[in-house]
């Protein structure tokens, strides 16, 4: 299983594994995409409460799981790579920062939409949306300590030190929720015992979340790519 | 145990480093000014107000803090990289996340310990109540033990950087849970309620940080080290 | 034991230590309450700060919105113990309605809380507009 993993952190041979699993993954997320926004948008009912705006969810939602999922990711796959020297550890870590940050951005664009309509404001200081602004900020320290280290091997592993310090803020992001008693609701969907998100909408979501994390699949085979690219010219950029 | 060969080298760089910096009284002194400074600038925007001063006394005293200590970051390691002092200690035996406590330990005691005596006075000025002040005495220590570690990570991974606003991106969001649970503990103590659960929660966050961070440092120092 | 095992011990009893300890502290912490905003029965008990504004939350009590001249608005927030008068001068947000949980900033001076900002806060449940209709038709049936 290692000598497989260490011999797939070779170029060559990730460049065939992408070539093979990149058009199954891209097709998997146009089609599960196209059902979902169409089941969300137009097949499921209106909120009995929320009306037609609360079809946003749709969008923030899945956006907000994913970009925590992509940082506890980052963080795994970085403390993975110290231990066992990965060579592909840090390409997987720099290709998938830019696209936390952008769903990160994203979950707070449309979280503010939402907002304005639902609460009566475009911005609350609650603790969810106040850790999901800090997420972005630990995103862009991220980058930014990318972009400053000059020397590829400490770079690399300062950034791996650096995520796995910022991912025991996930759990505040987490159990702020619980913390904190505020006006955004306490989150329904992971209570398992009794989702209480109807069946209608609750499928839709899932399947927009599953959308999401293969379009964040698709999209980190592509940006590693460049970067494995980027490093054969030369340019020696990240790894 | 305090005499054991481990905690010798402990001793060792926390005197070498109170006595480099007893003869350079500018590099703690400093940080002082500029917490002054912070606090007087919001003083003179809010203005004569002083019930609205005294409301918002905590949030301006405590981003002061931590602005004020992160402020000291680049005189902590990057000295001892330039003398080859920090290669020597890489060489020697000396278990690294005891270095990275020495530091953060000389780190809290030239701008901690100062800034403890310093904030109840400001707080006066700002007008806060008696029982504010005495909730941001309790909080001051867990908030800047905290945030004297957390400094000397930002140093460890800027070491070498021209650019100084790094460190304050890199750092200052994992702050932040320090300052919400340090502004409520004083605003809590205000408003006459048990500032309890936002005291205790502030001491758990000073204690991980004490547990967990010196690895983390130690990890940079070596990285950084090995450049 | 050789010095690199007593090392390893060491770093074994202060990682135990500490994360248990920070664990025990935030656990007590959680036991206490870290309120966002106060209740109408503490605000009844005179903990509602002076001079100062707070958040009060609760239910808009049923009955009780009464529309003034322009947008103004009275209110009364209750948590079925106690009830607070409310008034507020401004847009109310879509989600608020009388039955449903409100969360109100503002100053208490006299009895009235005159509110600045009044944020509703909804419910966790999702469901379709028939689905909720059909549950409240079972609920007056069985309560019939």
């Amino acid at each position: 299983m290692w000598n497989w993993l260490h011999q797939l952190a070779s170029p060559p041979c990730f460049n065939r594994f992408v070539a093979m699993l990149l058009p199954w993954l891209a097709a998997a997320w146009l089609t599960t995409f196209m059902i979902g926004l169409w089941w969300s948008l137009v097949k499921a009912p209106a909120d009995y409460q929320q009306g037609e705006g609360y079809r946003i969810i749709f969008i923030h939602v899945p956006a907000a799981w994913l970009s925590l999922f992509i940082y506890v990711v980052m963080a795994s796959v970085a403390a993975i790579g110290l231990v066992w020297k990965f060579k592909l550890a840090p390409v997987f870590t720099a290709a998938s920062a830019p696209l936390g940050a952008a769903f990160t951005a994203l979950t707070l664009v449309t979280g503010s939409v939402w907002g304005k309509p639902m609460w009566g404001t475009w911005w609350v200081w609650d603790a969810r949306l106040t850790s999901e602004l800090i997420l972005l900020f630990l995103y862009l320290g991220y980058i930014a300590l990318q972009n400053t280290i000059s020397d590829v091997r400490s770079r690399n592993q300062a950034g791996a030190i650096l995520l796995i310090v910022g991912v025991v803020n996930i759990p505040i992001i987490h159990y702020s929720v619980e913390w904190w008693n505020t006006l955004h609701q306490p989150a329904s969907i992971m209570k398992f015992d009794s989702p209480s998100v109807h069946p209608q909408m609750l499928y839709p979501l899932l399947l927009m979340a599953i959308s999401f994390k293969l379009f964040y699949g698709t999209a980190l085979l592509l940006a590693m790519q460049c970067i494995l690219w980027q490093r054969q010219r030369g340019g020696n950029e990240y790894a | 145990m305090y005499s054991s060969p481990l905690f010798k080298g402990y001793r060792a760089i926390v005197q070498r480093d109170l006595t480099s910096l007893r003869r350079r009284p500018f590099d703690w002194l400093l940080p002082l000014a500029f917490f002054m400074l912070v606090n007087m600038l919001f003083a003179i925007a809010i203005g004569g107000d002083r019930t609205a001063l005294a409301n918002v006394a905590p949030a301006i005293i405590w981003s002061a803090v931590l602005l004020a200590a992160l402020l000291t970051h680049d005189g902590i390691l990057r000295p001892d990289y330039e003398s080859g002092f920090m290669e020597q200690l890489l060489l020697s035996p000396h278990p690294l996340p005891l270095v990275a406590l020495a530091k953060s330990s000389v780190h809290w005691l030239t701008t901690g310990v100062p800034l403890m005596l310093v904030a109840p006075l400001v707080a006066m000025m700002l007008g806060l109540s008696p029982r504010g002040i005495q909730a941001l005495l309790l909080t001051l220590p867990p908030t800047t033990i905290a945030m004297s570690l957390l400094t000397v990570f930002a140093a460890a991974l800027t070491v070498g950087q021209k650019n100084h606003l790094l460190a304050t991106l890199l750092v200052l969001p994992l702050t932040i849970p320090l300052l919400i649970f340090a502004v409520a503990t004083i605003d809590s103590a205000v408003a006459g309620q048990s500032l309890l659960a936002p005291a205790a929660l502030l001491s758990a966050l000073a204690i991980l940080a004490l547990t967990l961070l010196p690895l983390a440092i130690a990890g940079v120092i070596r990285i950084m080290g090995g450049q | 034991m050789t010095e690199r095992q007593k090392r390893r011990l060491i770093l074994l009893t202060v990682l135990v230590f500490g994360i248990g300890s920070a664990t025990a502290l935030m656990l007590y912490a959680f036991q206490q309450n870290l309120l966002f905003f106060l209740t109408p029965t503490q605000v009844a008990a005179g903990q509602a700060p002076e001079a100062r504004a707070f958040r009060l939350g609760g239910m808009v009590q049923d009955g009780s919105v009464e529309r003034q001249e322009g947008i103004a608005v009275q209110f009364r927030v209750t948590d079925f113990a106690q009830e607070v008068l409310v008034e507020y001068d401004g847009i109310l947000p879509d989600l608020f309605r009388e039955g449903q949980g409100v969360v109100v900033r503002g100053q208490f001076r006299q009895n009235v809380f005159y509110a600045d900002e009044v944020l509703a806060k909804h419910d966790e449940n999702y469901m379709p507009l028939e689905v909720k209709d059909a549950l409240e038709a079972a609920k007056t049936l069985t309560t019939e």
